[in-house]
Formats: structure tokens, sequence, C-alpha cells
């Protein structure tokens, strides 16, 4: 993914999605029909076709994308358009709807529809502003290089408290048996763990130094110094699960919702003949 | 400078192995990479932890970029190094040894702190993708997917067609007071928008009216609760496509909110009436497409006949106004004039205005027929001898008006009594004294002319004809008088429909030029605009917007009913048989 999917073939895809939105607000401007607009008139019947098809097409990128270098149109082709008709449907179907709203199957799948969307647009924002972010968080390493230099100071603390007391000893290795990175949905998502025990660690024994004099207070300045390089090495590395939590975040909203939009679709289409 | 670096590895027995390498170079580089002179693989160490230079002064190590490295147990940024230092990179340990002759620097590097175990835990413990917590967008797709088919369609099946016996209602209005088997109806999410007010008593029973799946509503459905509702136009005489073989359905669009069933849009009544003769080329009708623009000049239906009770459809043009023929003679101006009017038994004259008269109906739409009893006979009394005021004459029935003045007259002349100057002696004799023949026959005589008399002044000018026209005929040599029925105006315009009592704020003289109008024949309507002086068509924005059902209405109840008397749609049963005990 690249941004460069925004201007594929000089916009292609954005001049056929804003021609598609104008055409229909024209449409729905013009049309007078009996009563409100709605989805029931043969403008609303039109506009939903499109709209169903719409979905349909959009949705075939999921499978497209696995199928690498079949079709005529490239991925690149279906990227963008992707984007900007997935733009378009939700002014299509907001006019199929003719804006009439209810606590029923078929705003379910507007409201399924307007989430999955969203949800896209959110991606793309992540897939273009993200990895940069990641990239300079990270300064050049991978998590893996982060997280072997939170373990090397984790040893280099044991060394360190080898020369203080018992509970700076405990302190450091509870800072480095508890300490994590990541972890639950939430927890990847905020970007932070407020039990740190590194950070805690790092408080505590700032707190104990100020009694330390001699060789004591070398040695708790520069286990502060680690701790405080191992908290700040976890940070990055949080930041990194973070962002790359989101990178992946709205894909667990973007996917099962457009399943299960499909499904709202379906009842959608089926029950108002049912019901005719 | 030649340096000599010896990677020292710790085996199991306690043995140290060296592996050396010996290189030229200007400075010693540290660091993971691969650009590094020395290189310290494995984790734990920064792709370029620092350089050792060699200068006049001694040895130095300087941490690469802001980086900071412990020296000696001292953290520093760039510090001097001697033979015996410890530069601790990682989980390396360099020591400077004491070079060997030839060479500039000499090193030992060992890895003495490994970090496998460091780091394998810190990993197992770190959960760094969403990938490893076990949600799987894949089950989610499927779940959601899956609660959307059962919750809002299989759920909705099942109930509406299986669990739920098959309802014909002789009545949809029973379904009102029917309980539901679940508190809510489990099809309520297939409800496309709020069904119209009047049909909310059906909102939970979808089955009344959407019987078959898949087929649109059917008219003998909606006509089984609206059976007498009449056609727009006559679909015998006057088949209209688009109006008299369409279903209901195609105007009276359902589920659109609470008002919106009945069709109130400008553009559906212009759609045809605009250029009618297209749709219905026999048509007399004139065409009308908004009433501010385009609607003809009112033509009020105008009694031309009172005797028929003909009517005659006429133009309100001002250079031939319509006359109107009620039989009434009647001019306002007299009954308005701002001095007011004599009545009878009274000091002072009474003002009158219009609502004296006009009353309005209980409803408010249009006025109560006029009464002579009570809104005329106040002042107009029908008494008709001087010597008997208090004695009337009924209103309305001259034949027993005639016959009342005979009886009265002869009863008086054969009873003596009266008390009249010109009366011959018999007639004003004593009561109570014997007539002979001859005498009864004078006295009867002078109650035929009396009577006559009084019939002629009462049918003239004077009382009957001030308001009415009177016909005279001679019948057996005596007169006969006669009343032209009156026919007053209750709708000039029966197919539009004007509320007064929405127009209360405005003066009744606004429309009805009354106060000027010396006779009866004035039809007093004002031309069509006067009414646009206010009102304008459906998208008006100065004056109130106003669509043809404003005025008019489509389903006339004169035209054919849509369902044909007698014969019941078929969606109803048949009623109940009366149970007689």
């Amino acid at each position: 993914m690249h941004i460069s999917i925004l201007f594929f073939r000089n916009f292609l895809y954005l001049k056929i999605a804003a021609a598609l939105a104008v055409v229909a607000l024209l449409a729905y401007t013009i049309d007078e029909p009996l009563g409100k607009p709605n989805g029931g008139t043969w403008l609303g019947y039109t506009l939903g076709t499109i709209g169903a098809l719409l979905i349909l097409w959009l949705t075939w990128f999921g499978v497209r994308k696995r199928r690498y270098g079949k079709g005529k149109l490239l991925l690149e082709d279906w990227m963008s358009g992707h984007v900007y008709l997935g733009v378009a449907l939700l002014v299509v179907a907001t006019l199929h709807s003719g804006l009439q709203f209810g606590w029923n199957v078929h705003t379910l799948a507007y409201g399924l529809m307007t989430f999955v969307i969203l949800s896209g647009l959110f991606g793309l924002y992540a897939y273009i502003r993200l990895p940069r972010l990641r990239t300079e968080n990270r300064a050049g390493m991978t998590l893996d290089d982060v997280m072997g230099l939170i373990a090397g100071i984790s040893k280099e603390c044991y060394d360190v408290a080898g020369r203080l007391d018992d509970e700076v000893g405990q302190l450091v290795q509870k800072a480095d048996a508890d300490t994590r990175v990541g972890g639950s949905f939430w927890r990847q998502l905020s970007g932070r763990d407020p039990n740190c025990a590194t950070t805690h660690a790092l408080d505590r024994v700032r707190e104990l130094a100020e009694g330390y004099t001699g060789a004591d207070a070398d040695a708790g300045r520069q286990l502060i110094t680690l701790l405080a390089r191992k908290a700040e090495l976890l940070r990055r590395a949080r930041r990194d699960v973070q962002l790359k939590a989101l990178l992946d975040v709205w894909l667990y909203v973007h996917i099962p919702m457009t399943i299960a939009l499909l499904a709202a679709l379906f009842v959608h289409i089926v029950t108002v003949f049912l019901y005719w | 400078m030649d340096a000599l670096v010896s990677f020292l590895t710790r085996r199991r027995d306690g043995a140290i192995a060296s592996r050396d390498l010996e290189l030229t170079t200007e400075a010693l580089h540290f660091g993971r990479g691969t650009g590094n002179e020395v290189e310290l693989p494995g984790p734990g160490v920064m792709l370029k932890e620092g350089v050792l230079h060699k200068r006049p002064g001694g040895l130095f190590f300087e941490s690469a970029k802001q980086g900071s490295v412990v020296v000696d147990d001292k953290v520093v940024r760039t510090a001097p190094v001697g033979i015996g230092s410890r530069i601790q990179l990682g989980g390396y340990d360099v020591i400077i040894l004491n070079p060997p002759p030839g060479k500039d620097v000499a090193v030992s590097v060992e890895l003495t702190r490994p970090l496998d175990d460091t780091l394998e835990t810190l990993k197992a413990r770190s959960v760094t993708s969403l990938q490893d917590i076990g949600v799987s967008k894949r089950r989610w797709a499927w779940i959601s997917a899956l609660v959307v088919l059962l919750l809002f369609f299989a759920w909705p099946l099942v109930d509406t067609y299986l669990l739920e016996p098959e309802i014909r209602y002789d009545n949809p209005m029973e379904v009102a007071t029917e309980r539901e088997p679940w508190p809510i109806a489990a099809d309520v999410a297939w409800v496309s928008g709020e069904i119209s007010g009047p049909h909310k008593f059906v909102a939970k029973h979808c089955n009344v009216c959407h019987e078959t799946p898949f087929v649109q509503v059917r008219n003998a459905v909606c006509l089984s609760c609206h059976e007498t509702t009449g056609h727009h136009v006559d679909p015998v005489k006057m088949p209209v496509s688009g109006i008299t073989d369409v279903g209901c359905q195609a105007c009276h669009k359902e589920h659109e909110g609470v008002q919106h069933i009945v069709r109130n849009d400008q553009a559906f009544c212009a759609g045809c009436h605009d250029n009618l003769k297209q749709w219905a080329p026999q048509t007399t009708l004139a065409n009308v497409g908004h009433f501010g623009k385009d609607h003809p000049q009112f033509s009020p239906a105008v009694v031309v006949d009172p005797r028929t009770l003909r009517t005659e459809r006429m133009v309100l043009e001002k250079a031939a106004w319509p006359k109107e023929n009620s039989g009434l003679t009647f001019p306002h101006k007299k009954h308005l004039v701002a001095e007011g009017i004599i009545v009878p038994g009274q000091k002072d004259r009474k003002v009158l205005d219009c609502g004296n008269c006009h009353m309005p109906e209980p409803r408010g739409l249009g006025f109560a027929p006029i009464s002579m009893q009570r809104d005329c006979m106040g002042c107009h009394l029908l008494n008709f001898e001087p010597t008997a005021p208090a004695r009337t004459l009924p209103h309305g029935q001259p034949a027993e008006v005639q016959l009342i003045l005979k009886e009265f007259y002869g009863d008086l002349a054969l009873r003596g009594g009266a008390v009249m100057e010109e009366a011959p002696a018999i007639v004003r004799r004593r009561p109570g004294t014997q007539l002979t023949e001859s005498e009864r026959l004078e006295a009867l005589a002078w109650a035929d002319r009396k009577s006559a008399e009084a019939g002629e002044r009462i049918f003239s000018k004077s009382v009957c004809g001030a308001c009415h026209t009177v016909t005279k005929a001679e019948v057996a040599g005596r007169p006969q008088w006669d009343i032209v029925p009156v026919v007053l105006a209750d709708r000039w315009m029966p197919k539009g429909r004007f509320d007064h009592v929405r127009h209360l704020a405005q003066d009744c003289g606004t429309c009805h030029a009354a106060r000027a109008s010396e006779t009866a024949s004035d039809v007093l309507l004002p031309q069509i605009q006067t009414c646009q002086n206010c009102h304008g068509g459906e998208r008006a924005e100065q004056k109130v917007p106003s669509t043809c059902i404003t005025c008019h209405d489509f389903h006339f109840a004169n035209q054919p009913r849509m369902t044909a008397p007698g014969q019941r749609p078929p969606h109803r049963a048949a009623p109940r048989a009366a149970s007689t005990p």
C-alpha cells in the first residue's frame, strides 16, 4: 500500500466516483417522486441496484487481492477504485435511502455500510500516515532490536543492583520479570502500561538513591540511568505496538462488518419484496 | 593503527577459546552491523555502539550518536580508556589489553551476559500484535453475519409463517384488540418506514395488508375498510389511464411517516390536469396546473330556475357578472346600513352584520341555512289584522295562509263582535245573538271579501312580496296565490371546498361585497384574484402555499364506488349472521 493509489492513473477512479456521485445527486434533485423520496421509487430502485452492485464489487476486492497477477486490472486499479468508489457508495446509498431511517434491518444495513466505509477511510489514513511514524519511533531498528536492547539493559541492571541493597535487587528483578510490551487488545492500542514494573522500579530507586552516599550513590545513579533508558526503550516499543495495532485494528471492523453487511443487504433486499 | 581483537568463548568446562582478528584501521567501530570492524552479533547490541580511537593522549571510546555507554561501570558518552578498562556493549564486555609488539591496540571481546533467556522471556510475556490475542477477523465475520441472518431473517420468518396462524380478519379493526404472542413482533425489523397515522392500529400486524409474500398489497385489502370510497372519474364512461386502472398503492405510498399516505402534491394533479385533453379527449374541464398562475376563473353553479332547481356554471366575468334567480328578493345593502335598522317594538335601531343571519355550521366549514323564523321574523312580522296584532300567519305555507284568513274572518263574521269600523253592523253585533239565514249570508260575504282583501295585501309587496316572487291565479272565481320556491345556494362551488372558519381573521367583506349589493340576484362571490392575493401554488414563498387538494377532493362521493355496491371485497370474510334469540 502506498499513497500513490490515491492518484493512480491520474485520478481515474476519483473521476469515476465523483461522476457517479454527481449524477446520483443530480437525479435525486431533479426527481419528484410521489411522496417522500425513498428506496421504492424508480430512482430509488436504480440507486439501490447500483449500491448493491458496488457493495459486491467492493467486497470482491478481498478475494481479488489474494489472487496475485490475475485479471485484466492491476491490483492498484482495484485498490484505487476500492477507495474512491467506496466513498461514492456512501452518497449513492444515502440517496437510495431518501434519508429515511428507522429501527429496522434496512437502516441496519445502511449503518453497517457506513461503519465499513468509515473504518476503511481510517485504514487509508493509517496506511498513509502511520508507517512513517513507526519508522521514526523505532529510529531505524526493528521491534526485535528494541526488545533486545531492553533485555540487555535488564541484564546490566542486575550487575549494578548487585552492589546495592536487597530492596533494589527485588525491584530490578521485578522490573525484569514483570515488564511486558503490548498485551491485551486495549493495552496494545493504548500504547502504554500503567502498571509497568520498570517505571515503578525507576521511581522507587530514584527515591532510595536520595539517601545513598559514596559508592552506593554511584551505583544508584548508574542504575537510574539504566532504568530510565530501559523505560524510554519500553515507551518506544509500546508506541510501536500501538502504531502497528492501529494499522491492523480497522481491518477487525472493516472485514467482519463487511460480511455482516452482506447478510443485512440480503435480508434488506428479500424483505422489501417479501412485504411489498 | 594496527589492532588485535581476541574473541573469547567460554566453554562448559571453563576453558577459554580465543579467536584472533588482526586488522589495520583508522578506528575500531563496534556494533551489530556488518560495517563495524568489530561485529558484535546478537540481541541487545545496537547497529553502531561506538568507536575506539587512538589519539596522541591515549585511547578514547566514543559512543555512537546520542547514545551512552558504560565504561568502567560509569555511564559516559565518551571516555579515555587504558589497559584493563572494561566497556560494556549489550551483553559483551570489551576489555583493553596490553598490546603485543607490533600492535597499537589489543582488545578482548567476550559475551559475558548472554541475553537469550532474558530476551526470550520478555518476548514470551509480550503480545505485540493483534493477531496474537486470539481475535480472528474470519470468526467475527461469521458470527456477525450469522447474528444478522438469525435475528432479522430466520426468526421473523419462523415467527410470521410458522408460529403465528394464518389470520384472516372479519374486520381489520379486530386486530387492535388482539394480544401479541411476543412483546415485539419479530417482523418489526422489516418495516421499511413508519406507518401512516390512521393505519397505526394494524402497525404490528403486517399480514393484515401484506397477505401473500412477494405480492404487492392488493386493492381489495384497502377496500375491505374503505369500501365507500368513490372514484375520481367514472371508470366506465371515462376510463383514464393512470387513474382508473392502477392500484391504490400507485398513489397511496404507505410507510412514509405519520401523515403521508394521502397525496397532496400539486404535481400529482397537474401531471394530468395541466393538459387534460391528452388523457381524456372528451373532457369539458378546463386545464389547471398551478393555483397562483394557471387556474381558471371561478365558475359558480348559479341557480337559474328555482322552480326546477336548475343551475348553470357561470364564469365570474366582471363584464358580465352572473345573475342568480334564487326566487328571493333581498337587498343586503338595506339590511347592512351603518346606522342600523328599525326593529318593531324597540326604541333603538339595530346595527346588523353578516353573523346576525349567517350562522356558522358547527364545524365552521359553511353556514347553517337561513331561517325565516330565526333570522327575519324579528322584524318581518307575519301579523295580518290590525285589530288582532298577536295573530300571525305561518311562513312558507301559502295555501295554509289563505285557509287561515278565510277561517279567521269567517269565524269573526259568524261570531260577531268585530271592532273594524268599516265592517257591517251584523259583524259588529254583540256576540251571542242569533243570526237569520240572510244575516248569516251577509256576514260570510263580508268575511269572503275581507279575507280576499287581506290576501291581496299580504301576498303583495307589503308582506310576502317584499321578499318573494308571488303568483296569483283565479280558481273557481277566487284568487289563489302561490310563492315561487326560494333556492339559496349552499355551495356555489360544489367541487371546491372553502373552510370559512380558517378565514375568520378576514372581514367577510374582503370576499363578499354584500354591503353594496342591492339585489339578491347578485352572486356575492369574489373572483379568483381575491384568493390569489394570499394564496399561491405549492411552492409559493411569499404567499400561502396551496395545492389542489387544499380546496378540491379526489375521491368523489358522486362517482361510482371503488367497490361496486353490494360486492364485498374478497379479502374480507362474509359478515357474521346476526343471531336472534
